[in-house]
């Protein structure tokens, strides 16, 4: 009798096991939860850098614009701005992100960025005058569908801001 | 009545299991919600960085405009009906803007300084402390008041 109860007996074994189990499976299922969640939050935070770098670049190049125009064909927009000195920017935005094309005159050659973050659509418009505030251009960048805020940022910026004939273009409307 | 000595230690080690499974889940559980802890964490960090983009691209954007508009109108009276987007309200909770604008002559050049304040509702519910963008719009001699 005493012998027999030496050592583990086969119904403690299997629960052991059973248990070891249990706490795998949700150990493993939950890590596995947690790595989504994280994997998707880097992403995010790295198309919200992405948006801020697009966001600065269009504010500069609108404040540094002398002439713009764009150009609306089917989904694409595509902007253009004299920068002055034969340097231009060109934004052509359309349903895929939006494409950034600096070229700074000569025979150099143009710096293109692509800005694509997944499931990003960007657009652009120009924002006529009304009482209160100037003509403006506006770019948009909405992000893919299913998330939180449709909309990531707006950004509206007075084209020629930054000229140092700005205040003299734009006076003739002052007092 | 004495117990055997070998059900004595078959007993211990009957309670000794327990405790090694008891144990081992209370140290998994500790350590998951640790992890979510931290998760919750991050996530609140990357929505308070959302906030903060979103409260100073819009600051831009009202600066853009006011400063283009003709140094007359650039008065805190003219200027306390602006309002936040429909969609930054949207983005900043109890967001609320505030623009001011005063007569200032720092450095010599008559101007206007022209400030943007931004606040929302943060993660404890109280307001954060405002976004501030601040721009100097020079007035030229004949339209200084």
């Amino acid at each position: 009798m005493k012998a027999r109860r030496r050592g583990t007996t086969l119904l403690e074994t299997i629960v052991l096991m059973g248990a070891i189990a249990v706490m795998l499976a949700v150990a493993v299922t939950s890590i596995q939860a947690l790595v989504a969640v994280e994997r998707a939050n880097r992403r995010e935070a790295t198309a919200d850098l992405k948006i801020d770098r697009l966001a600065a670049a269009f504010r500069d190049d609108v404040h540094a614009a002398r002439g713009q125009s764009l150009v609306q064909a089917g989904p694409e927009a595509t902007l253009t701005l004299d920068l002055g000195a034969g340097r231009a920017a060109v934004y052509v935005a359309g349903p895929g992100g939006v494409r950034v094309e600096h070229r700074p005159g000569g025979e150099a050659p143009a710096r293109v960025e692509r800005f694509a973050p997944a499931g990003c659509r960007v657009a652009l418009a120009e924002v006529p005058a009304e009482a209160g505030a100037p003509a403006r251009l506006r770019l948009t960048i909405r992000r893919g569908e299913g998330q939180p805020e449709a909309v990531a940022l707006r950004v509206e910026a007075v084209p020629g801001r930054d000229r140092p004939d700005f205040a003299a273009a734009t006076g003739e409307g002052r007092p | 009545m004495r117990t055997p000595p070998v059900r004595n230690r078959l007993a211990a080690r009957r309670g000794f299991f327990l405790v090694e499974v008891t144990a081992g889940v209370l140290v998994l559980l500790a350590v998951l919600a640790m992890t979510v802890q931290l998760l919750a964490w991050s996530g609140a960090a990357r929505r308070e960085t959302r906030h903060r983009q979103w409260a100073l691209n819009e600051a831009q954007n009202v600066l853009d405009l006011v400063t283009a508009l003709p140094p007359a109108a650039l008065t805190t009276e003219a200027l306390a009906g602006r309002k936040l987007g429909e969609r930054a309200e949207r983005a900043l909770p109890g967001g609320t803007l505030t623009v001011t604008a005063e007569p200032d002559a720092a450095g010599g050049v008559a101007s206007r300084r022209v400030a943007v304040a931004i606040t929302w509702r943060g993660r404890s519910g109280a307001p954060v402390s405002p976004l501030r963008l601040v721009a100097w719009v020079p007035v030229s001699e004949g339209e200084a008041p």
